[in-house]
């Protein structure tokens, strides 16, 4: 619960939600990772994986597909959430990729191994999607 | 943890909804979501289609709903009757304020389909950049082939609007037209698109007696 006398883009982001995807449960869990971020401090929201939205929005009865939609809606539609990727060898080694260098592997389709350098073309399987809440924009006024 | 690949093997509808994502994470240009959308109104319009034998006589509004509601699970934010110069029927803002358009008609006349096209483009297109793509969805219950329908329905908007052109999908069945906006003086965009709804299954009629 959000509880201000100023309505904040978090309620204006929530009530257009609702409004539009009524009856999905996607729609919930985008009310949870909403909450989530706006109640907790920016630092607890830097390193979201699916897992851990998972985690979050457990009081609704989701699938994992509806927590996949519910992040694409707040990282596509509205800048909740901030897209970043990481690459995971097949060795279980995981590197953080900036932005700037995702968007070109996933342009591209391939990439060199960070260590190794050996050409990597199934790129889809290596690249791990997180998330980065975005509490400051949660939390300024609603230009209504 | 998912993978990027685990994600979009999940099906239609997450792999579309991932996809519009990775347009905004690339800040990819309008042409890249408009093709997006296609393919969503594509899938959505066979799903309707397969339907069919339970999708007779409904209405307009209620033919829309089932076409946007496909969308609607693929994250894409798309309204029905969205106030934009007047009540759109169908209505997709993206990122970027990306914009885009379809008026639905259920075919009964050519007449109608105009005033359902010009509505699209003089009533409702900004004719602004990154908002001037759309579409003419046209439901068809009647008898007769689709293929002649729109063809002839090419024709007559050639007749009647003068700086209007046209362009054939590889298909045969589907056109994009091209129109200057009166405001902007851009070209609007539409995909014409038949939603073929008659249904009178003919394989139950008992075959001819034999003879000899």
């Amino acid at each position: 619960m959000i509880r201000s006398s100023k309505v904040l883009e978090a309620d204006k982001i929530k009530r257009h939600i609702a409004e539009r995807w009524k009856d999905d449960v996607a729609a919930r869990v985008c009310n949870s990772i909403i909450d989530y971020i706006v109640s907790n401090p920016a630092s607890r929201s830097r390193y979201l994986t699916y897992s851990a939205l998972k985690r979050i929005s457990r009081n609704v009865p989701a699938e994992s597909d509806d927590v996949y939609r519910a992040a694409a809606l707040l990282s596509s539609r509205f800048s909740v959430l901030f897209l970043h990727f990481s690459f995971i060898d097949d060795s279980g080694k995981e590197y953080p990729l900036e932005d700037d260098d995702a968007k070109l592997i996933l342009l591209d389709g391939w990439m060199d191994h960070p260590e190794t350098r050996q050409r990597i073309t199934d790129i889809a399987e290596h690249l791990y999607p997180y998330y980065e809440g975005n509490k400051p924009v949660l939390m300024s006024s609603a230009g209504e | 943890m998912p993978s990027l690949a685990d994600i979009k093997r999940a099906g239609t509808t997450v792999r579309i909804a991932c996809e519009l994502q990775e347009l905004k994470f690339r800040d990819a240009p309008y042409a890249e979501f408009v093709a997006l959308i296609s393919k969503a109104i594509s899938y959505s319009v066979s799903s309707i289609v397969s339907q069919k034998n339970v999708l007779q006589n409904l209405n307009e509004d209620q033919l829309t709903a089932f076409v946007i509601s496909p969308l609607k699970a693929m994250m894409f934010d798309i309204a029905h009757e969205r106030n934009i110069g007047g009540k759109c029927d169908i209505s997709i803002v993206g990122y970027s304020e990306y914009l885009w358009l379809a008026e639905a008609k259920i075919f009964s006349s050519y007449g109608k389909l105009l005033g359902g096209y010009r509505q699209l483009l003089r009533r409702y297109a900004t004719g602004l950049p990154n908002q001037d793509r759309g579409a003419m969805l046209i439901y068809m219950y009647r008898s007769g082939k689709a293929k002649d329908r729109m063809a002839k329905w090419a024709k007559y908007l050639l007749q009647s609007e003068q700086d209007v052109t046209v362009a054939w999908e590889s298909s045969r069945i589907e056109f994009t037209s091209s129109q200057d906006h009166s405001g902007s003086g851009l070209p609007f965009i539409a995909n014409h698109i038949p939603v073929i709804l008659y249904h009178v299954p003919t394989d139950t009629i008992k075959p001819p007696k034999r003879i000899g």
